[in-house]
């Protein structure tokens, strides 16, 4: 409701935490040039680092004074700046979503950090740093009626709004905050609605060991002791002169070269085990502290997922801003019989920046029984109604061309071994050549697409299957493709084009489909795409 | 499979334009709906190729990319041979390889626009546009009017000597964000434009 011109200003703490982010940024620069200048004998590094220093705290605190914003009828009003005035007018209507990152300073302090996302661009329309828990509360009301409003024009001008957003229920708009007391994400202003997923620590550990976490924990704190020369002292202690453990080692590896080879490739077998065990168990206590009581509640907002234990997350993600879905499913997932799915939605869903809560954008159920699947789906997809798909295949002089780059492939990497091995190169390289040979012919098998229930289905992978579904509201362009060797083979791929799809996110791109089942989908899809509106 | 109630048609042989175009005016003359004010004309579904002043505008353009890389190429074999003095047959190869480089890149220039010419095309319909392009690799590109953003029609100085412009359709899309058609005469282009324009009072976004 129109709270007039009254203007907010973020929480004070948020010289803090801002100059914190800054300091993130600008450490490694400042201490290398710090570095240098000792190095060179202008100045001490210390005083470097002061000097560097100001100009971030005066930032950080020019930012706090400038920064304003406020609850106009629809829209919500940011100024900021000191020389370059700044006034964005974010409509709530159009706020794709609002996602709220709780670390554990901010939960100690009772303050959270607000991105907004808007359809336009990767980045966050607006990152509020920090406010307090009330404010979040007041904000996320503000979109939920603005959005509401929005819908009901929508519905009043006839236009084809989804049934996602309809169904208002009656809750009274009379825009009454409530007064969270709580101090964490989890339990302030938990959305009445129905839980749709939860992760208990049981799943959580089962996910940890299926995804393949650790490898990344392993490979950046490898790259954290590299930076800081850890490296150099570790090895100093393990195996350095005056090293206790030195002679231990020496011992050991001199054992090691007097058992042979055999000895040798068992140690390194046993090595590696252990990695992988260590890697395993990493992820899994990454999972369980990252994905903590993981839940996902479909409420008249939308969904909204809040997760972790340290750093606490709630993403809410406007169901009718849902452009794509994708299913996830490793080798080791179908073999537990679970799936992963994730949404794309329209505002940034570009993976990257640690610590925020975009990654997990990617994945809305990051572990799911297959039986559930179906289920889950629908309330995402209300329209999705079909129990099951019939996929059609690809041409069938798909695998004839896929195989011929897996074989050359396959010839590629075996050259080497015939200089290495002679002879024996022959066997590498046959085996070799039958595993191109049946890879290619499970990856084309597992390429498929599908029409059902006005959605455009796609599958591709084999070990990694990834099945894409848009709806015809959401097709933004057709395109079909034919490279030479396409049109040589009477074959084209098809693009279907959404908002919203990120770099690395799976796309609706059909390869290698005859060129008359290309034309023809491309008629349909256009065709459909032109009788419905978009809506964001 | 009823292709035919689909406005958006996809003929059947998409190298010859000329044939498709006769092929499609048969097939959708009749489906243009007359209560649409928009359909002023240029949105009959009518495949079209780009205006054949684009044929000289490209050339001209080769010709001057040709001359800036031939020129400074022929500039530094100059003073490599005032410099160094080279043997007589460094010398013949160093004349080769400029005029290998300057011809085939000029004659290559030369001849692209017209392939380009002869396998780009548009067709306008009440409800959205299709354009074809690529020599090598071949697109047909679909964008449903309700689906377009904004548009922008955009002259560089040598369009404008040639009565040309370039129409931009923007959409929400990521690979697709913007669709662009090069060769148009501006006044077409304009109209295409005007007919892309999301009708006043839908608010898309």
């Amino acid at each position: 409701m129109p709270a007039g011109a009254i203007e907010h200003r973020l929480h004070p703490l948020s010289v803090g935490f801002s100059l914190a982010s800054q300091l993130r940024r600008a450490i490694l620069p400042l201490i290398i040039g710090g570095a240098s200048a000792n190095f060179l004998g202008v100045v001490e590094m210390r005083s470097v680092l002061l000097i560097g220093l100001i100009p971030l705290v005066v930032g950080a605190v020019v930012r706090y004074l400038t920064f304003r914003y406020r609850y106009e009828e629809a829209e919500l009003v940011i100024r900021s700046g000191l020389l370059f005035r700044r006034e964005r007018h974010v409509p709530y209507a159009r706020i794709q979503n609002l996602d709220a990152v709780q670390g554990v300073f901010h939960r100690v302090l009772g303050v959270v950090e607000v991105k907004l996302q808007t359809g336009g661009g990767q980045e966050p329309e607006a990152t509020l740093t920090v406010l307090p828990l009330p404010a979040l509360e007041a904000l996320r009301e503000r979109v939920r009626e603005g959005k509401r409003e929005a819908a009901g024009e929508g519905a009043a001008a006839g236009e084809t709004t989804d049934a996602a957003t309809g169904t208002s229920a009656g809750e009274p708009a009379t825009g009454i905050l409530p007064e969270p007391a709580a101090t964490d994400l989890a339990s302030a202003g938990t959305p009445e609605g129905r839980t749709l997923l939860h992760l208990p620590a049981r799943e959580l550990l089962l996910h940890g060991l299926l995804q393949n976490r650790g490898m990344v924990l392993i490979a950046a704190a490898f790259g954290l002791a590299w930076e800081t020369g850890l490296f150099e002292r570790a090895s100093d202690w393990v195996a350095g002169e005056q090293s206790w453990l030195g002679p231990a080692v020496e011992g050991a590896a001199a054992d090691v070269v007097a058992a042979g080879i055999v000895a040798t490739v068992a140690a390194i077998a046993a090595l590696a085990v252990a990695f992988v065990i260590v890697a395993r168990l990493l992820s899994v206590a990454w999972t369980l502290v990252r994905l903590h009581d993981y839940r996902v509640v479909r409420s008249e907002e939308g969904l909204r997922a809040t997760f972790g234990m340290l750093t606490q997350v709630a993403a809410t993600i406007p169901l009718r801003r849902v452009q794509t879905v994708t299913i996830h499913e490793g080798p080791l997932q179908r073999w537990a019989g679970r799936v992963a799915v994730g949404v794309q939605t329209a505002g940034g869903s570009q993976a990257g920046q640690p610590g925020n809560a975009d990654p997990h954008r990617h994945r809305l159920a990051p572990i799911l029984r297959r039986e559930g699947l179906r289920e889950f789906l629908r309330e995402v997809i209300p329209e999705l109604d079909a129990p099951e798909v019939g996929w059609e295949p690809v041409s069938p002089l798909a695998f004839r061309r896929v195989v011929r780059g897996t074989c050359f492939v396959a010839t590629i990497a075996a050259a080497p071994l015939y200089f290495a091995l002679g002879a024996w190169g022959v066997a590498f390289h046959a085996a070799f050549l039958a595993w191109a040979v049946f890879y290619a012919r499970r990856y084309v098998a597992c390429l498929g697409w599908a029409l059902k229930d006005d959605m455009v289905w796609f599958r591709s992978g084999w070990l990694w299957r990834r099945t894409t579904i848009a709806r015809y509201t959401r097709i933004q362009v057709v395109a079909l493709r034919a490279s030479p060797i396409d049109r040589w083979r009477r074959m084209a791929s098809l693009r279907v084009d959404t908002a919203g799809a990120g770099a690395a996110s799976h796309k609706v791109d059909i390869p290698y489909l005859p060129l008359d089942t290309a034309r023809h989908l491309r008629t349909l899809l256009a065709a459909e795409a032109a009788r419905t509106a978009f809506r964001w | 499979m009823n292709e035919s109630t689909h406005s958006i048609e996809t003929p059947e042989t998409p190298e010859t334009p000329e044939t498709a175009a006769a092929a499609e005016t048969a097939e959708t003359a009749g489906s243009v709906d007359p209560a649409d004010p928009a359909a002023d004309g240029i949105a009959d579904g009518v495949r079209r190729s780009l205006d054949p002043k684009v044929i000289p505008l490209q050339r001209t353009i080769g010709g001057i990319v040709t001359g800036c890389v031939s020129l400074p190429l022929g500039v530094a074999f100059g003073l490599l041979w005032a410099a160094a003095g080279p043997p007589p047959g460094v010398v013949a190869g160093l004349v080769s390889v400029w005029t290998v480089i300057t011809g085939g890149l000029g004659w290559w220039l030369y001849r692209w626009p017209v392939l380009h010419h002869r396998y780009a095309s548009y067709a306008v319909h009440p409800d959205g546009i299709e354009i074809r392009k690529g020599v090598i690799w071949r697109q047909a590109i679909s964008v449903a009017r309700s689906r377009v953003q904004h548009t922008d029609v955009s002259q560089g100085p040598l369009e404008r000597k040639y009565g040309l412009g370039t129409l931009g359709i923007y959409t929400a899309g990521t690979d697709h964000a913007k669709v662009s058609l090069d060769g148009l005469e501006h006044e077409t282009a304009l109209r295409i434009r005007d007919h892309l324009l999301p009708p006043a009072g839908d608010d898309a976004v």
